[in-house]
């Protein structure tokens, strides 16, 4: 038989057919129905819908709107970065020299003035101002390590 | 088309528009969705889509199959969301099975009934290309536009969904 036949068929051919028929017979009529009179006023539904304009702020509300944007950045700030209370210290300039420089003794002002002369006397590097620096970088060093 | 360009004739232009292809559309959105309520609700993002954007519409494609499109990504939409809240697949076909019978725009009996319910088994895209081909007998070329897929992606996915829903129907056949 297949000798004499040169008619070929899709693979699976017969499985799908069998499916296709199985599925002709499971459903002949829409078992669907719709509410009366659906179809006809579908279209006026969505056209109210799709050319309903969006809310357009009148120029009153606009200033409420504005009105209530700046207090809420009001509000937003101070509670952010609220003001010095009384327990809160600034500190002065005198302050800061009572803290940080009365600690310094007469000695380390003056080796320090002296370097910052040292460097500021002439472009070029002294013997001296060469030695400082190399006296200091070891001192860098040896806090380093 | 030629209506819908200018704006003085849009609202008639898209009214012939919805005269020609709402209900075709409909029976689309409602096998996908199965209730008149959901249909209903994709129904009318569909064609507001439509509206909005039919200037977008380059004439590219055939205006059903870009008008197939936009209804049948709205039903996918609108699937996963319900879907999502409906948390399990299990849970989506028996909250469909007691739907449907509740539906009174239902009118199936129980060979119909258990054939949706196989339906519903399918995963979304692959119940979009189920309902185009078998129900709207679309050919694959015009679901490829739809559902911009290849054609043997397409053909593939048809076969394994007719098998997925003869192995559910023999399964619950009693």
């Amino acid at each position: 038989m297949n000798d004499k036949n040169p008619y070929k068929l899709p693979e699976d051919y017969f499985e799908s057919m069998q499916r296709e028929v199985f599925l002709k017979t499971q459903s002949e009529e829409r078992p669907f129905a719709v509410p009366e009179g659906y179809f006809e006023s579908m279209q006026d539904r969505v056209l109210k819908k799709a050319q309903a304009r969006p809310k357009i702020l009148t120029l009153v509300s606009k200033y409420w709107a504005v009105a209530a944007c700046m207090i809420i950045l009001l509000v937003a700030t101070i509670w952010i970065n609220p003001a010095p209370s009384s327990d809160t210290y600034v500190l002065t300039e005198e302050d800061i020299f009572d803290l940080y420089v009365e600690d310094l003794n007469f000695e380390t002002i003056v080796s320090y003035t002296e370097a910052a002369d040292l460097y500021t006397l002439d472009d070029e590097y002294t013997d001296e101002s060469i030695e400082y620096i190399f006296d200091t970088e070891d001192e860098y060093t040896l806090y380093e390590e | 088309m030629t209506l819908l360009d200018l704006p003085t004739t849009k609202e008639k232009g898209f009214r012939l528009l919805m005269n020609t292809y709402q209900e075709r559309v409909y029976w689309h959105v409602r096998r996908m969705t199965h209730i008149h309520e959901d249909a209903d609700d994709v129904m009318q993002n569909t064609f507001i889509k439509v509206f909005k954007n039919i200037d977008k519409y380059k004439g590219e494609s055939k205006l059903y199959t870009w008008i197939y499109r936009i209804a049948t990504n709205e039903c996918i939409t609108f699937l996963n969301k319900k879907k999502k809240r409906q948390h399990q697949q299990y849970e989506s076909e028996i909250d469909m099975l007691s739907q449907l019978k509740a539906d009174p725009y239902w009118d199936g009996d129980e060979a119909q009934l258990m054939l949706q319910m196989a339906i519903e088994t399918l995963p979304e895209k692959q119940k979009a290309v189920f309902c185009l081909k078998y129900y709207d007998n679309l050919k694959y070329k015009e679901i490829s536009e739809i559902l911009e897929t290849s054609e043997g992606a397409l053909k593939a996915s048809y076969h394994h969904a007719v098998k997925k829903i003869e192995d559910y129907v023999k399964a619950h056949a009693s």
